[in-house]
C-alpha cells in the first residue's frame, strides 16, 4: 500500500474551514467557522500554528489584503487552498468515508 | 459602530515584541479586530487584559512552534553547559526554588481540604451540625435530646432532613476469651442517607429497626473495622457479635469509613453502627425520658433556600417558644447551627492561614533573591553578549537561549520541589500530627503540580527578561569598544528596593515565628494544676449487665488496692468518667433552689468522680473542708468537693463548706452539699480552654459509679515503666479477664500529642523565618558585593587620589544600611498589619508584643549589617594600583 499524504484532525478542520470561508478565509473567520460548526473551542495560537504548517506543506497559500481601519490599519492575511491541498482533503475525506460506512448500524446496536 | 482606537500603542508594541515583526501585520491585526468586539461587549479594561493575555498565548504558541527542531536541542545543551559552569549559582537557585515550591505545595494541599472543602458527602455545603447552647456557657456545643429534636422538626421550615446519632459511647466486643473496646455509633436510618453512605455487603439500618419498642439487635460494620477485625470476610453478614454481653446480628458492611464523623488520623475508626434506640439498652441513657437529655449529636441538611444565618434566626425563635412550653428543660437553652465544614475544620483554619502567608512570603523572597542573583550574573555576561550581538546573533535568538537556560533551572527547582512536597506530605500523613478527619485528603493534586510548574516556567521567563533588560542597559550605545559602566542609578535603586523588600518580608516572618514560639512556651508552661509527672494511664471500660453499681464500687476499690502493690508504683487511683486532663463532661449548677427558673445563674463545671485519697495522690491541694470518705456511700447524703474558681463563682466571699448546690440528674433535681474546696486544676483539654476559670466538681465515686475508668499509676523515679505496664494489665485481668484495656500511655506522652499540632505550625513558621533570614542575608551580601564589583575602578581612583579607607567603607555601607533601614520599617508595618491573621493561632499571647518585635528587628539588623560589612570592608582594603591596572576595562 502506497503512502499517501493525509491530514491530522486539526489540519483537516482548518482546511475545511478555509474551504468554507473562502475567499474571506483569514485566521479570525476560520476560527469562528470551526467554533460555529463544531461547537468546539479552539485556541487562536493553534489556528495560527496550523495555518503556518499547512502553508509550509504547500497545502494552502496566503497573501495580505488591503489595510482595514478596524484593525488599526493592518491588513488581513487571506488563505486559499492549493491544488495539492484540495487533493489531500479529498483523500483524507475518502479515507474517513471508508471507515465510517456501515457505522450507523454498529452504533444502533450499542444503544 | 465607530472605529475604536485599539488597545493602545504600548500594548501593540508589546504585542509586536512578543509575536515577532514578521507576523505582526496579520496576527496583531486579527487580535485588534477581535479586541474591538470584546471592548464593545465587556468594556475597555476587560478587553485590554484580554488583548495582553491573547498576545501572550498566541505569541508563545507561535514561538514554540518555531522552536521545535534542531535549534531547541542546541539551546538546551548550551543552557545545561552554562549552568554547570556556575554550580554555586545553579545549586542555590534550584534548592531555594525547590524549598519554596515544596512549602507552597504542602501548605496548599492541606489548605485545599481545610479551607475550601469539598467534603465527601452529597450536598455537603448544605450540611450542618446542630447543637445546644446554654446561656453564658463557655464551651458550648452541648448535644440535643431526642424529644427536643422532634419538637424542632415539627416547627422548622429550614431543615430538609435531619439525623440523630451518638458516637461517643464505646462498646465491649467479646471474642472467645478476649475483650476489645470498639468505638461505636448509634445512628438512625437517616444517617446513611444524609451522608450518602453505601453498604458493600448486606444492607443498612432501616427506620423500622429504629422504633423505640423494637430496636432490633442488628449491627452494620464500619469498613475499616470489617477489614481489621474480620479480615474482610465476605460472608460476615448474618453472623452475630457479642457486644456488652449481648448478641447482635451483623446485617451489613459499609463501603468506606466516611460515616465516622469523629474519627481522626491515628485513632480507631467507628467499628460498629447500631440502631439509635439500641442506646437505651447499651448506654446509661433512656433517650425518650427527658427533653433535657442532651446527649445526641444532630446532623441536618438545610433546604436549598435556607442559609446558616436564616436558619439560626429560626432556631432562636423556636428555642424561645420551646422555653415557654417546657421551661424546665428549655429555659436558657438555644439551638445552634454550624456548617459542617466549619464545625470540623475551624480549629485548623487559623494555623493554615498563617502557614499560607508564610510560604507565600518565602516564595516571594526566593523570587526577589534569585532575581538579584540573576542580575548580578547578567553583568558577568555583558562581554559575551556584545561579542555575539556584533557577530550577528539576533536578540530573539539570544533571548531564546536565555529562556531555555533559565527554564531548565526553574523547572529543575520546580520538579525537585514537587518531589520534596510529596515526601513531606507522606511524612505528615503518617505522623498524624495534623489530627485531621480521616476523609480529609492531603494528596498533592494534579492542579497543584501544574500550578507549581507554571510558576517555575513564568519565573524562567521573568529571569530571562530581567537579564535581557540588564544586558540591554549595559550595551546600549556601546559596541565592542564600550567600557564597563557602573550600574545605573535606577538599577541600583531597584536592587536596593529588592533588598528592602526582602528585609521587610523576613522581619514579618521572624515576628510571626517569635509570637508562635512564645505562644508555645506559654502553652508548655501552663501546667495542669496537678502533678502530671510519672503518671502511667490505662483506660478501662466496664460495659454490660454484669457490672452493676455495686460491682463497680467494689471492683474499683479492689483495683486500686491491687495496683498499689505493683513494685515501683507509689500510688494508684481510678479516675472517672473522662481521661485525665482531657475531660469535658460538663454539668450545670446553681445555688440550691435557683436551678429551674434562673437559667442565667447556671454555671458550667467539669464533673469528676473520686475515691477517698485520689486528690492527694493526684496532687490537687485540699484548701478547706474534707476529702471524700468511705462513709460517702450509696445511701448517704449527696456531697461534692468543688474547685476554688467554682467556689468563688457560687459564694463570693463566703465559706462554701456545708452550703448546698442544685443540678439535674436524669431529669430530676439533685441537691449536693459542699464538703471541701480544692485548688484549681486544668482537667479539660488545655487547647480548648486553657485560660478561662477552672470550674470543677468532684463527686464520690460510690455515689455515682460510672463505667469508664482511667487507672492511673504514679511510678517511682527510675522505675521500669514497661514492667509496670505489664503488671497493670495483669491486675486488670485479675479483676475481670474480659475487660478491654486501651489508651495505655504516660501523661507526658499524652501532653506531647496534644501539643503536636501547635508545635508543627510553630516549627514550620520558624523554619520559614530562618529561611527568610538566610535568603535576605544572602541577597544583601550579593547586592553589596555586586556594587563593590561595579565600583572597583571608582574606588581605586578615589583611593589613589587620597580618599581614606573609612570613607570608602562608609560610602559602600551607606547604600546597604539605608536599604536595611527601610526594610525594617516596612517589615514592622507589615507585621503589625498581619497581626490579626496570626492572633487566632496564638494561645495566651497577644499579637502586638514590643519585645518580640524588638528582638526580631535587632536580630535582623545585626545579621543584615554583617552581610553588608564583609564586602564593604573588602572594598576598603582594595589596592588602588592593582585595581587600576587590571580593572582596565
Amino acid at each position: 500500500m502506497g503512502k499517501q499524504e493525509t491530514l491530522g484532525d486539526l489540519e483537516l478542520l482548518v482546511m475545511l474551514a478555509v474551504l468554507h470561508t473562502e475567499p474571506e478565509a483569514y485566521a479570525v473567520s476560520i476560527r469562528r467557522e470551526i467554533e460555529e460548526r463544531t461547537g468546539r473551542g479552539i485556541s487562536r495560537g493553534a489556528v495560527y500554528v496550523t495555518l503556518e504548517r499547512l502553508e509550509k506543506k504547500r497545502l494552502v497559500e496566503s497573501g495580505l489584503g488591503d489595510p482595514v481601519p478596524e484593525r488599526g490599519g493592518k491588513a488581513r492575511r487571506y488563505y486559499s487552498p492549493t491544488k495539492r491541498g484540495l487533493a489531500v482533503v479529498r483523500s483524507t475525506h475518502a479515507m474517513h468515508e471508508a471507515m465510517v460506512s456501515g457505522l450507523e448500524r454498529l452504533l444502533e446496536r450499542a444503544r | 459602530m465607530t472605529v475604536g482606537r485599539g488597545p493602545g500603542r504600548v500594548a501593540e508594541r508589546f504585542a509586536v515584541w512578543i509575536v515577532g515583526r514578521d507576523r505582526a501585520e496579520s496576527v496583531i491585526g486579527d487580535l485588534v479586530e477581535e479586541y474591538e468586539g470584546v471592548c464593545s461587549r465587556r468594556g475597555q479594561w476587560v478587553a485590554g487584559v484580554w488583548f495582553l493575555l491573547q498576545t501572550l498565548f498566541v505569541g508563545t504558541r507561535l514561538r514554540l512552534g518555531e522552536w521545535r527542531g534542531p535549534g531547541w536541542g542546541a539551546d538546551v545543551r548550551v543552557g545545561v553547559r552554562r549552568l554547570m559552569r556556575e554550580p554555586g549559582f545553579s545549586v542555590v537557585a534550584v534548592l531555594a526554588l525547590a524549598l519554596a515550591i515544596a512549602a507552597n505545595g504542602v501548605v496548599l494541599s492541606v489548605a485545599r481540604t481545610v479551607l475550601f472543602g469539598p467534603m465527601p458527602f452529597p450536598a455537603w455545603d448544605r450540611l450542618g451540625v446542630l447543637t445546644s447552647d446554654h446561656v453564658g456557657s463557655e464551651t458550648g456545643g452541648f448535644g440535643v435530646s431526642l424529644l427536643s429534636m422532634s419538637d424542632l422538626s415539627e416547627r422548622t421550615r429550614t431543615i430538609e432532613a435531619s439525623s440523630l446519632y451518638m458516637d461517643w459511647q464505646d462498646l465491649t466486643l467479646t471474642t472467645r476469651d478476649e475483650a476489645h473496646r470498639v468505638p461505636a455509633a448509634f445512628v438512625d436510618a437517616a444517617y446513611f442517607d444524609l451522608l450518602g453512605l453505601d453498604v458493600s455487603l448486606g444492607r443498612a439500618i432501616t427506620p423500622e429497626e429504629n422504633q423505640p419498642t423494637g430496636a432490633q439487635p442488628v449491627a452494620v460494620l464500619g469498613h475499616g473495622f470489617w477489614r481489621s477485625a474480620f479480615g474482610g470476610d465476605p460472608n460476615v453478614v448474618g453472623r452475630s457479635l457479642l457486644l456488652n454481653g449481648r448478641s447482635w446480628q451483623i446485617i451489613g458492611v459499609l463501603a468506606d469509613d466516611r460515616g465516622d464523623l469523629r474519627y481522626r488520623w491515628g485513632e480507631d475508626p467507628v467499628g460498629i453502627f447500631l440502631p439509635l434506640r439500641a442506646a437505651d439498652a447499651l448506654t446509661p441513657f433512656q433517650l425518650d425520658t427527658s427533653r433535657g437529655l442532651r446527649v445526641l449529636n444532630a446532623l441536618v441538611r438545610l433546604r436549598p433556600s435556607a442559609t446558616i444565618p436564616t436558619m439560626q434566626e429560626e432556631l432562636t425563635r423556636i428555642s424561645e417558644s420551646l422555653a415557654q412550653i417546657y421551661p424546665a428543660d428549655h429555659e436558657g437553652w438555644t439551638f445552634r447551627i454550624e456548617a459542617l465544614d466549619e464545625a470540623f475544620y475551624a480549629s485548623f483554619r487559623a494555623p493554615t492561614r498563617v502557614l499560607i502567608g508564610g510560604s507565600i512570603v518565602v516564595l516571594l523572597l526566593v523570587i526577589v533573591n534569585l532575581t538579584t542573583l540573576v542580575l548580578i550574573r547578567a553583568t558577568g555576561r555583558s562581554d559575551e553578549w556584545r561579542v555575539r550581538r556584533t557577530l550577528g546573533a539576533s536578540r530573539g535568538v539570544l533571548f531564546r537561549q536565555l529562556v531555555t537556560e533559565h527554564s531548565l533551572l526553574t523547572l529543575a527547582g520546580g520538579t525537585a520541589g514537587i518531589l520534596l512536597a510529596l515526601w513531606l506530605l507522606s511524612l505528615i500523613e503518617s505522623s498524624a500530627a495534623l489530627n485531621l478527619p480521616s476523609y480529609a485528603s492531603t494528596r498533592l493534586e494534579g492542579r497543584t503540580v501544574v500550578a507549581s510548574l507554571s510558576v517555575a516556567l513564568v519565573l524562567g521567563a521573568w529571569f530571562s527578561a530581567m537579564t535581557m533588560l540588564a544586558l540591554r542597559g549595559q550595551s546600549s550605545g556601546a559596541g565592542l569598544s564600550g567600557t564597563r559602566q557602573s550600574a545605573s542609578r535606577t538599577v541600583r535603586r531597584a536592587q536596593a528596593g529588592l533588598v528592602a523588600a526582602e528585609v521587610a518580608l523576613a522581619l514579618a516572618l521572624l515576628v510571626g515565628a517569635g509570637l508562635l514560639l512564645q505562644s508555645l512556651r506559654t502553652l508548655e508552661g501552663t501546667g495542669y494544676g496537678f502533678d502530671a509527672e510519672r503518671l502511667l494511664l490505662a483506660r478501662v471500660d466496664l460495659r454490660g449487665e454484669r457490672f452493676s453499681d455495686d460491682v463497680l464500687r467494689a471492683q474499683s476499690s479492689r483495683l486500686i488496692e491491687r495496683a498499689e502493690r505493683i513494685a515501683g508504683v507509689e500510688a494508684a487511683f481510678v479516675w472517672s468518667p473522662n481521661r485525665l486532663g482531657h475531660g469535658n463532661d460538663v454539668e450545670l449548677l446553681t445555688l440550691e433552689g435557683r436551678f429551674r427558673d434562673n437559667p442565667h445563674e447556671r454555671l458550667e463545671a467539669s464533673m469528676h468522680l473520686l475515691h477517698p485519697g485520689t486528690l492527694a495522690k493526684l496532687g490537687v491541694p485540699l484548701l478547706s473542708g474534707r476529702d471524700v470518705a468511705a462513709s460517702d456511700g450509696a445511701g448517704a447524703p449527696r456531697v461534692a468537693l468543688i474547685s476554688q474558681d467554682l467556689a468563688t463563682a457560687l459564694w463570693p466571699g463566703q465559706d462554701p463548706i456545708g452550703q448546698r448546690m442544685e443540678t439535674v440528674e436524669r431529669g430530676s433535681p439533685l441537691f449536693i452539699t459542699v464538703i471541701g474546696v480544692v485548688g484549681n486544676a486544668r482537667h479539660r483539654t488545655r487547647l480548648i480552654q486553657p485560660f478561662g476559670p477552672q470550674r470543677d466538681i468532684y463527686y464520690p465515686y460510690a455515689q455515682n459509679p460510672l463505667r469508664t475508668w482511667t487507672l492511673a499509676l504514679r511510678y517511682a523515679d527510675g522505675a521500669d515503666v514497661a514492667a509496670i505496664t505489664r503488671a497493670a494489665r495483669g491486675v486488670i485481668r485479675d479483676i475481670d479477664p474480659q475487660l478491654p484495656v486501651h489508651e495505655v500511655t504516660t501523661m507526658a506522652e499524652r501532653m506531647r500529642e496534644e501539643e503536636s499540632r501547635s508545635r508543627l505550625a510553630t516549627t514550620l513558621v520558624a523554619t520559614y523565618a530562618l529561611l527568610a533570614l538566610a535568603l535576605a542575608t544572602l541577597g544583601l551580601y550579593g547586592v553589596i558585593s555586586y556594587w563593590v564589583a561595579q565600583r572597583r575602578r571608582e574606588i581605586g581612583i578615589r583611593l589613589a587620589v587620597g580618599a581614606g579607607r573609612g570613607a570608602i567603607l562608609r560610602t559602600i555601607l551607606h547604600g546597604g544600611v539605608s536599604a536595611v533601614g527601610f526594610g525594617i520599617v516596612a517589615g514592622v508595618v507589615l507585621a503589625v498589619a498581619s497581626a490579626g491573621a496570626i492572633e487566632a493561632a496564638l494561645y495566651g499571647t497577644r499579637p502586638l508584643q514590643a519585645p518580640v518585635f524588638a528582638v526580631a528587628a535587632v536580630t535582623l539588623a545585626l545579621v543584615a549589617l554583617a552581610a553588608c560589612v564583609v564586602p564593604a570592608w573588602r572594598a576598603s582594603r582594595l589596592e588602588p594600583s592593582v585595581v587600576l591596572r587590571d580593572g582596565s576595562l
